[in-house]
């Protein structure tokens, strides 16, 4: 992909601009809101890191600026104000999704990558993960032809799972996207899920699908 | 010190109200003075009137000598400003105490008014006789001069009088209104130089400065529980997060020293957990703090509790079960006008706590009802309950009761919870349920409560 980070603070920029590197992702940067508009309005990017406070032109003003200009490219805004209306009036001025500082290198690139997934063009009434299957119209699970009998929070879960299949998920997106729940002073909530989504869809069956990545999230796959 | 009178408005005003009251004052006494010198003159020419009549009948019956020896007996006994005279038809003068004439006045004319040969003026009535003579009875102007002048008098006493009455009883309205406020801004005074205990002196007898004082006494009161409040938040604050940020810093300097790469990563993987947990601590607080401050406001909408309920049921109820408790939903059909975020953060930390709380196998329920103008949200356990100080407690930041230290819990969860309820225009009850504790969010809602909005039918 190819990312562009808009960050004043050079600390932060670097960060961000080696960490996304290191995720294979071609990565230009910006120091303030003109110089992020005019890169914005003459490159084409596959996604961009934009944060909220910048010098002179906030982020919010950039962001209405380049949707203005037509530009869809998906951004994902950063802040350090962390509170839900930050988030809401993010997401009304035309951001993808919202990130509040501090935020972990694994969190932002599992975001950025679901961000593509999204705008992805299929539409298609069958999710499948390796021998899993699920069919969102008879809202049926079977895995080698096997029918598995989920309760409706496990069945959405699973869900968002498959919707990005071999990509990592984060916990915090796990509760943001399923149940629109925005907090996590709960650490072990999502973990309680996963195990009894795990025993219904891996027990029994040689080759486990769902894999936890230890302080990041999780990846269904059905690749080890 | 400022007095109230030596604001810089204040001098211009005495002096605008000085030069209205003047211009009144004089208005009114010119208006009287005008009346009254209507009414006298209205009187006397009714008078004269009266008395041509007469003597155009004494004319008519008796003949002129009579006319002449009336007219002379009512000049002699003719006040100061009376005027009399009888001419023949050419207009030579028979008697009275005019010489002449007058040029400005003809015959048969109704209380005119005239300038006499004297140079000086007056009003008269003239007639022609039956036998041609011509008869004038009239004032001079100046006869109404001492009556004018002693109602002019006597108004304009009165009109003096009052005003000083007013006056007078507006500096003492005054002296007391400056004297009550001052008791106020003495106490502001006091707060600014330091006295935060300072509050206004509430007289007995209700009245509206009583009434102030007592308001503004009770703002005070709200203020410094703020304070206070804030003060411990801070105190908290300041110790919640820098054990955590002790600990990160102690593990990277271990991360630094260590030979064994999977020691350090060891160490590292634990500095983050902390710097999280820091971090966590910190966006609760704000939550906290934007509650509190109704912040939030702007982002409310429409909510189906019912709904709302189900899906921290759906969120927690794993968790609960993990724990070993039953979670038993009681759900009716309500819609509120509501922040959908801070009402779930509310409830899954009532949630969070009971089932940190309550004991293993016992149930826990989670519910909304209505009622008539309040909807309540509320989380129900059959575990040990609180007691009064406890429930007291309980609600302040980073309350952690202390017989629950072993539970972990940043303690900010209950606070949270009451303030996203104020934030509602309700409050956080935690009652005895006998046994267990229940955890209610009352919200009060205008108009009687609704169900889900239906469609048209």
């Amino acid at each position: 992909m190819r990312i562009l980070v808009v960050e004043d603070d050079s600390e932060t920029q670097a960060y961000l601009v080696r960490g996304l590197r290191q995720a294979g992702h071609v990565v230009d940067h910006a120091e303030d809101g003109h110089s992020a508009i005019h890169q914005m309005l003459t490159t084409r990017f596959d996604a961009a890191v934009l944060d909220r406070n910048l010098p002179e032109l906030d982020g919010l003003s950039v962001l209405k600026a380049v949707r203005a200009a037509g530009v869809e490219t998906p951004v994902l805004l950063l802040s350090a104000l962390g509170h839900t209306d930050e988030r809401v009036r993010g997401l009304r001025a035309g951001a993808d999704d919202y990130m509040a500082k501090p935020f972990s290198m694994e969190e932002l690139t599992a975001r950025l990558e679901a961000l593509q997934k999204r705008r992805g063009p299929a539409v298609s009434t069958t999710l499948v993960c390796g021998d899993l299957e699920m069919d969102l119209l008879s809202r049926t699970v079977s895995r080698s032809g096997r029918p598995i009998p989920l309760l409706p929070r496990e069945f959405k879960l699973l869900e968002e799972l498959l919707r990005h299949v071999d990509k990592v998920v984060t916990r915090t997106m796990l509760l943001e996207r399923v149940w629109d729940y925005r907090f996590e002073p709960h650490t072990t909530l999502i973990d309680t899920h996963i195990s009894r989504l795990r025993k219904k869809i891996d027990d029994g069956f040689a080759q486990p699908l769902l894999h936890t990545l230890r302080g990041v999230g999780y990846r269904l796959s059905a690749k080890p | 010190m400022i007095g109230p009178t030596a604001l810089p408005w204040a001098r211009r005003f005495w002096f605008v109200a000085a030069v209205l009251i003047a211009t009144t004052l004089l208005a009114a006494i010119l208006l009287i003075d005008r009346v009254a010198e209507h009414q006298v003159s209205e009187l006397q020419a009714y008078a004269a009137g009266g008395m041509v009549d007469r003597m155009v009948l004494v004319a008519r019956d008796e003949g002129r000598p009579a006319v002449v020896q009336a007219v002379a007996r009512a000049t002699a006994s003719a006040s100061a400003g009376q005027i009399f005279l009888l001419t023949d038809a050419s207009g030579r003068p028979l008697v009275g105490n005019l010489g002449s004439w007058p040029q400005t006045i003809r015959v048969e004319e109704d209380w005119k008014s005239i300038r006499l040969p004297d140079g000086e003026d007056a009003r008269a009535i003239t007639a022609r006789l039956a036998n041609g003579d011509r008869l004038l009875i009239g004032e001079r102007d100046s006869s109404r001069l001492p009556l004018r002048a002693a109602v002019v008098k006597s108004a304009a006493a009165a009109l003096l009088a009052m005003m000083l009455i007013v006056g007078g009883l507006g500096l003492v309205l005054n002296a007391t209104v400056s004297r009550r406020v001052a008791v106020l801004s003495s106490t502001v005074h006091r707060i600014l130089t330091g006295d935060r205990s300072a509050r206004a002196e509430v007289g007995p007898t209700p009245d509206v400065f009583n009434d102030l004082a007592a308001t503004f006494n009770t703002m005070l009161d709200e203020n410094e529980q703020l304070m206070i409040g804030l003060r411990s938040v801070t105190d908290s604050l300041a110790h919640d997060l820098r054990t955590p940020l002790t600990r990160l810093v102690a593990l990277i300097e271990q991360a630094q020293v260590s030979d064994d790469d999977e020691d350090r990563a060891r160490l590292l993987e634990a500095a983050q957990h902390e710097a999280r947990f820091a971090a966590s601590t910190f966006a609760a607080l704000i939550d906290l703090a934007r509650a509190e401050t109704g912040l939030s406001r702007d982002t409310m909408e429409e909510l189906d509790l019912a709904d709302l309920v189900n899906v921290v049921a759906e969120i927690f109820g794993p968790l609960i079960e993990d724990r070993g408790h039953v979670l038993e939903l009681h759900v009716e059909p309500t819609v509120l006008h509501g922040h959908r975020q801070l009402l779930l953060q509310a409830l899954g930390n009532l949630l969070d706590n009971a089932a940190k709380y309550a004991p293993r196998g016992g149930a826990i329920q989670l519910g909304v009802t209505r009622s008539e103008g309040a909807v309540d949200l509320y989380v129900r356990d059959f575990g040990p309950g609180l007691s009064a100080t406890e429930t007291e407690e309980a609600v302040r930041p980073f309350a952690r009761l202390a017989r629950h230290h072993d539970h972990p819990g940043a303690g900010l969860g209950l606070a949270i919870a009451a303030a996203v309820a104020r934030l509602h225009d309700g409050r956080l009850l935690l009652e005895d349920a006998g046994p267990g504790l229940r955890a209610r969010l009352h919200i009060p809602t205008q108009g009687p409560t609704q169900g889900p909005t239906q469609g048209p039918n």
